[in-house]
């Protein structure tokens, strides 16, 4: 049975970000049009790796259950760290949590333990600015992300599977990558294929659809090419997210369009989580 | 009738000893012969911040009370050690702040959700006339109680199958406003014991197997009290029969 791995220090995963960079980033985005599809991008990638360090930390530290990469593509894919973690493809989640590009505080509402709502300051890292320029070479980060996960798989053969997570409005300007997405998915572990999951962000006023079992309702080809292009849930995580609260079937993808899909990561299994940790 | 009781217990492989974040008391087997003899194991939640802590002081302040074990006297416990929790989470902070390491950003939302835990308490009140001793026992999550009468298991205590374990337990948190789902929860039962009877009390990993084992009308008791704790855990765990977690076992024997 696949995707059973222990995910822990002495065998860790791996997480792959691709986000779109390109100049179309820069129209305004469907369910915010006073953001651009940039800031979007920015804020689901810096949202994603803020959970990611968050889930595997302990007051110790952060603890390595993944090593962590983003490539950009806008110009020519490559990888998007800045600062202390420029160049580099895959680095440790601590090294990650311990450098993003500074810490803005963000205000927001909790409950107080008593029925009513209190302010609260978070401290919210940022490691990427909104980018947009260039063509959206789709085709180009898939192979590359392609031979960044093929190193990692034959250093941890026995890992759980990579996950790949392409943020993007789909609008790919080097061809098809429906072929390059399936090589990507064909890749595995002796623990099961590689998982490719996308986050959809458009600038159709549609309403967010999270994790969909069918392209049927998806607004628009873009939509449906990359719900075709994205894996199905497995079933341990298909557990997860019911008991999440979302419905899921057998053909339920990793797919997001215009929504959130930091809740991906609260579908990993690296130990027990309370149920009442919400 | 006396008590004989012990503790064993292994981090999660890959983990040192500091990161295991089990807890039992008392740490070591009572000599009393007589009153009230408390026994309790908590399982911190590895996906939460200071669960290690808040286990220790969820078992310790169970242990310390003396009150008949109601579901009521149970939220009193479990408020006691909230206190006991905030105080020592102050000293703490504090300790940090002016430490090298003072808290990161990534730390603060776990520190600000609170800590996580189960609580299994098993309390034998001992002196009393006739031909046992009253037992009661509270739990909240999925650390359980055995209780083997002449090689039989006659209490299974709060999970009774294999099946009702998940990775998504519902757990006590040091942060009230988790805690109502939680309380509901609560559950407490009561016996009596005889000369012979074993309890075992254990976290959840090992008392998942010890339930599979049973389904299988095998007599787990009989390894667990023949073989060499280690031994048998890292045997369970490379065979893939148990999930690798840290474990915790008190076996309590009425002599």
């Amino acid at each position: 049975m696949p995707y059973i791995a222990e995910i822990s220090r002495g065998n860790p995963s791996c997480f792959l970000f691709l986000i779109d960079q390109s100049g179309s980033m820069r129209d305004p985005f469907g369910v915010d049009p006073s953001k651009r599809k940039a800031d979007g991008v920015a804020d689901a990638i810096n949202r994603l790796l803020q959970n990611l360090a968050i889930k595997c930390a302990k007051t110790e530290g952060v603890r390595d259950y993944y090593h962590v990469g983003v490539l950009g593509y806008g110009h020519r894919p490559g990888p998007a760290f800045g600062g202390a973690l420029a160049g580099r493809e895959l680095v440790p989640i601590s090294e990650v949590a311990t450098n993003p590009a500074r810490v803005d505080e963000r205000v927001r509402k909790v409950e107080d333990g008593t029925g009513g709502l209190v302010d609260q300051t978070v401290k919210f890292p940022i490691w990427f600015d909104p980018v947009a320029n260039g063509g959206t070479p789709m085709c180009q980060a898939l192979t590359r992300a392609q031979s960044i996960v093929q190193s990692f798989i034959a250093e941890h053969p026995d890992c759980f599977p990579p996950i790949v997570i392409n943020i993007t409005d789909g609008e790919a300007t080097d061809g098809n990558p429906t072929a390059p997405a399936e090589a990507l998915r064909n890749l595995a572990s002796t623990d099961g294929n590689v998982l490719l999951f996308n986050l959809h962000l458009s600038s159709q006023k549609a309403s967010p659809i999270e994790f969909p079992d069918s392209d049927e309702n998806l607004p628009d080809n873009y939509a449906k090419l990359l719900f075709n292009m994205s894996s199905k849930l497995p079933e341990y995580m298909r557990g997860i997210a019911e008991e999440e609260g979302f419905k899921t079937t057998e053909n339920t993808r990793g797919f997001v369009f215009n929504g959130d899909l930091v809740s991906v990561i609260r579908f990993l299994d690296i130990g027990t989580r309370p149920a009442n940790l919400r | 009738m006396r008590i004989e009781s012990e503790t064993r217990w292994l981090p999660k492989r890959g983990n040192t000893v500091s990161e295991y974040e089990d807890a039992f008391y008392p740490k070591e087997a009572p000599k009393g012969r007589e009153g009230c003899l408390r026994f309790a194991v908590s399982d911190g939640a590895s996906e939460s911040m200071l669960s290690g802590p808040w286990a220790e002081i969820l078992v310790k302040t169970f242990c310390r009370s003396n009150v008949p074990v109601t579901k009521a006297s149970a939220r009193g416990i479990i408020e006691r050690a909230s206190m006991a929790y905030e105080a020592w989470l102050k000293d703490y902070l504090r300790r940090r702040e002016r430490s090298e390491r003072p808290v990161q950003w990534y730390e603060e939302p776990g520190l600000q959700a609170g800590a996580f835990a189960t609580l299994l308490g098993l309390s034998l009140v001992t002196g009393a006339s006739g031909d046992g001793f009253r037992w009661e026992a509270v739990c909240l999550g999925d650390s359980c109680l055995f209780h083997v009468r002449e090689d039989r298991l006659i209490t299974s205590f709060a999970m009774t199958r294999s099946s009702d374990f998940s990775q998504r337990p519902v757990l006590l948190s040091t942060n009230p406003a988790k805690n109502r789902l939680a309380l509901g929860k609560l559950k407490v039962t009561s016996g009596t014991c005889h000369p012979g009877d074993v309890f075992y009390l254990m976290t959840d990993a090992l008392a998942a197997w010890f339930l599979r084992e049973h389904e299988r009308c095998d007599a787990p008791w009989t390894l667990l009290d023949a073989l060499d704790f280690e031994d048998l855990v890292t045997g369970l765990r490379q065979e893939g029969l148990m999930r690798n977690d840290d474990v915790t076992m008190t076996s309590i024997r009425v002599v």
